[in-house]
């Protein structure tokens, strides 16, 4: 699904070059659930917006479900976007003066989809995380639990293959969190790849696979948990 | 597309700053509007009264000679006759309608109401020349009265006040000029008359050409009024007119005084543009007024697209193209333009109307009539066009930033 090779990024902060990633060799299959693990400037947000088709690498090659991402517009991304992923953020990122209804509909909008269409499918979600009685609800009515799995309903809107969360837990209770992360498994069951990047051990723990990230690079990747030590935020 | 409410809500979002933005813009069109229809208004009533005298005539008035000619000595005058007329009909195709024409003051009188009143004595082609219209039941003089001399009159409307009773039929009646006895058959409908020669049309008397030169023992006409059959012929019409005088009364061909013309032709140009400069200069004077009102829409936009850097962000992140967000952009300007430019014109029309009510008298508008303004389609078309073109404009620089937004950086943004 996912396959990234020798990924560098550099940013020009100033006069001075950053390089937030170093050579980052990546390869994820379908159905994978992958946690991306490292304390905060290891890159981690960095690569989970290359991968996630939000920014391009300075240089390497990527391609997802076959096809290489490199060298595409800022529209075609745009579209590779809307079709294959969808994004969990920590701060949810919902459109404020949107209900739950619409924020979930948004992805369907810019693919075109009729009123009706957006609106089914939009409900249909929301039911299915468990708000089907909070759809006319606006974000600040909502809470963090709430809303992260508004965020995710919203992930969800197009059927992509694949979820990418960034920290999803970070702004949430333990028992939202707890939740949230049950919500993702179940996703796993259906067949979607998801991409956790985080930082609590917990959560990395119950993915199938982490990889280890620090200092641009992958410290460690390793399908079955194993030893954890020194990774700390 | 991207529904509407979105673009609502967005613009909601920017509430006060939108609101009085959108003040601007219907200040602007209120004021593009009004002003060109003020303009409109005073066009036409100066178009109208402009043809009260007639459309496209020439009135002939007779000289004297200039310059010596075959032994005779100049200042000999040049007096028109009606074989001068027919001479000139028979030589000229392009003479559409003419008519010679006498002028003199009489003692007009209808039982004890006696007026001095000023007759003309003229031909059948005269009263459509000079936009002379006969109210219903009436009829101006034709080629019978002429042939027969006959005594008839069509009298200006404020000659029938004068003489007549309020509602007290004319035509048909008898009044006395110049100690005869004349029918009334026809009277002049009101009408408003910017120039004139001798003295408006309301305060005219016209009599049979014929019946004048007889009661007058005269043959030489005061001035001739004619109409080529074609505006662009007027030029050839006069020149030929003064070739074949020249040639029958045997002065110079090139002396210019045998004959005065006055070509209102050339006054109804004139005029014309006069008014369209001052609906233009009005119109600019709006148009740079919306133009402000249209910055001050950019610059709200501009903050709005600041503003709400993130949601564009999360708007990218979903799946948004570049020109879908430009799109919205752009549609919220066109809707607050939109919004105001509705406004603006519903205040100009209703500030047309109650001028348009307001009771005004002067004398002047006897000539010209009242100036109303008018808020005709052409302005509100000129004005949405304007309006279409200033929302667009105003929009697509924002909107343009808020496209090239970059989504990673968006998302980072507070």
């Amino acid at each position: 699904m996912i396959q990234a090779e020798n990924l560098h990024k550099n940013y020009l902060m100033g006069r001075v070059t950053v390089a937030a990633l170093k050579g980052v060799n990546v390869r994820i299959h379908a159905g994978e659930y992958v946690a991306i693990l490292g304390p905060s400037g290891s890159g981690k947000s960095t690569l989970m917006h290359i991968l996630g088709c939000l920014d391009t690498p300075s240089s390497g090659s990527y391609h997802l479900a076959g096809e290489p991402v490199q060298g595409l517009s800022r529209n075609q991304l745009a579209r590779v976007r809307n079709e294959r992923i969808g994004f969990v953020f920590q701060s949810f990122n919902l459109l404020a003066h949107a209900t739950a209804l619409g924020n979930v509909e948004l992805p369907l909008v810019y693919n075109g989809s009729g009123r009706r269409v957006r609106q089914e499918r939009a409900a249909e979600l929301l039911e299915r995380v468990g708000l089907g009685d909070r759809m006319e609800h606006r974000p600040n009515e909502l809470s963090g639990g709430q809303r992260q799995r508004v965020a995710l309903a919203r992930a969800l809107a197009t059927d992509p293959d694949v979820i990418l969360a960034d920290e999803p837990t970070g702004n949430l209770d333990t028992a939202a969190g707890e939740e949230v992360v049950n919500l993702f498994e179940e996703l796993i069951a259906e067949g979607k790849t998801v991409i956790i990047v985080t930082h609590d051990l917990d959560i990395a723990h119950r993915a199938r696979r982490i990889i280890q990230l620090r200092d641009g690079r992958i410290e460690q990747d390793s399908s079955p948990p194993v030893g954890l030590e020194g990774s700390s935020s | 597309m991207i529904p509407l409410r979105h673009v609502v809500r967005q613009l909601l979002v920017e509430r006060t700053r939108i609101a009085l933005t959108v003040l601007a813009i219907a200040w602007g069109t209120a004021s593009i509007t009004t002003m060109l229809a003020l303009g409109e208004g005073l066009r036409i009533t100066f178009a109208r009264s402009g043809k009260g005298m007639g459309e496209g005539i020439v009135v002939i008035w007779p000289g004297q000679t200039s310059m010596p000619y075959k032994g005779l000595p100049e200042g000999q005058p040049v007096r028109l006759t009606s074989d001068d007329l027919r001479a000139l009909r028979q030589a000229i195709p392009e003479i559409d309608a003419m008519s010679g024409e006498h002028r003199t003051w009489l003692t007009m009188r209808r039982g004890d109401t006696f007026r001095s009143g000023r007759v003309h004595g003229v031909e059948p082609e005269y009263g459509p020349m000079r936009n002379i219209i006969i109210e219903p039941g009436g009829r101006f003089i034709d080629p019978i009265d002429v042939r027969t001399r006959r005594r008839v009159c069509v009298l200006g409307n404020d000659v029938v006040d004068e003489l007549f009773a309020a509602g007290e039929q004319a035509v048909g009646q008898t009044v006395e000029i110049d100690g005869r006895p004349f029918v009334v058959i026809g009277v002049m409908r009101p009408k408003f008359q910017m120039s004139t020669y001798g003295g408006p049309d309301w305060d005219g008397t016209w009599i049979p050409v014929t019946t004048f030169e007889a009661m007058h023992n005269t043959r030489f006409f005061g001035n001739v009024v004619a109409r080529p059959r074609q505006a662009h012929e007027m030029e050839r019409m006069k020149s030929r007119m003064r070739q074949v005088i020249a040639a029958r009364h045997g002065c110079d061909p090139a002396d210019e005084e045998i004959v005065n013309f006055w070509d209102t032709l050339e006054g109804q140009t004139i005029t014309a543009n006069i008014m369209l400069g001052l609906q233009v200069v009005l119109g600019i004077i709006g148009g740079l007024t919306l133009i402000v009102a249209g910055v001050g829409i950019a610059n709200v936009m501009y903050v709005s697209v600041t503003n709400a850097t993130r949601d564009i962000g999360i708007r990218l992140a979903v799946g948004a193209r570049g020109y879908q967000i430009l799109g919205q952009y752009i549609l919220e300007a066109l809707l607050a333009t939109a919004v105001g430019g509705a406004v603006g014109i519903g205040a100009s029309w209703l500030l047309v109307t109650l001028v348009g009510l307001i009771p005004m008298e002067a004398d002047f508008f006897r000539f010209v009539g009242r100036p109303i303004p008018i808020l005709s389609f052409t302005v509100a078309i000129i004005v949405v066009i304007v309006l279409g073109v200033i929302g667009l404009v105003a929009g697509y620089f924002p909107a343009h930033r808020a496209s090239r937004v970059d989504p990673a950086e968006a998302l980072r943004y507070e």
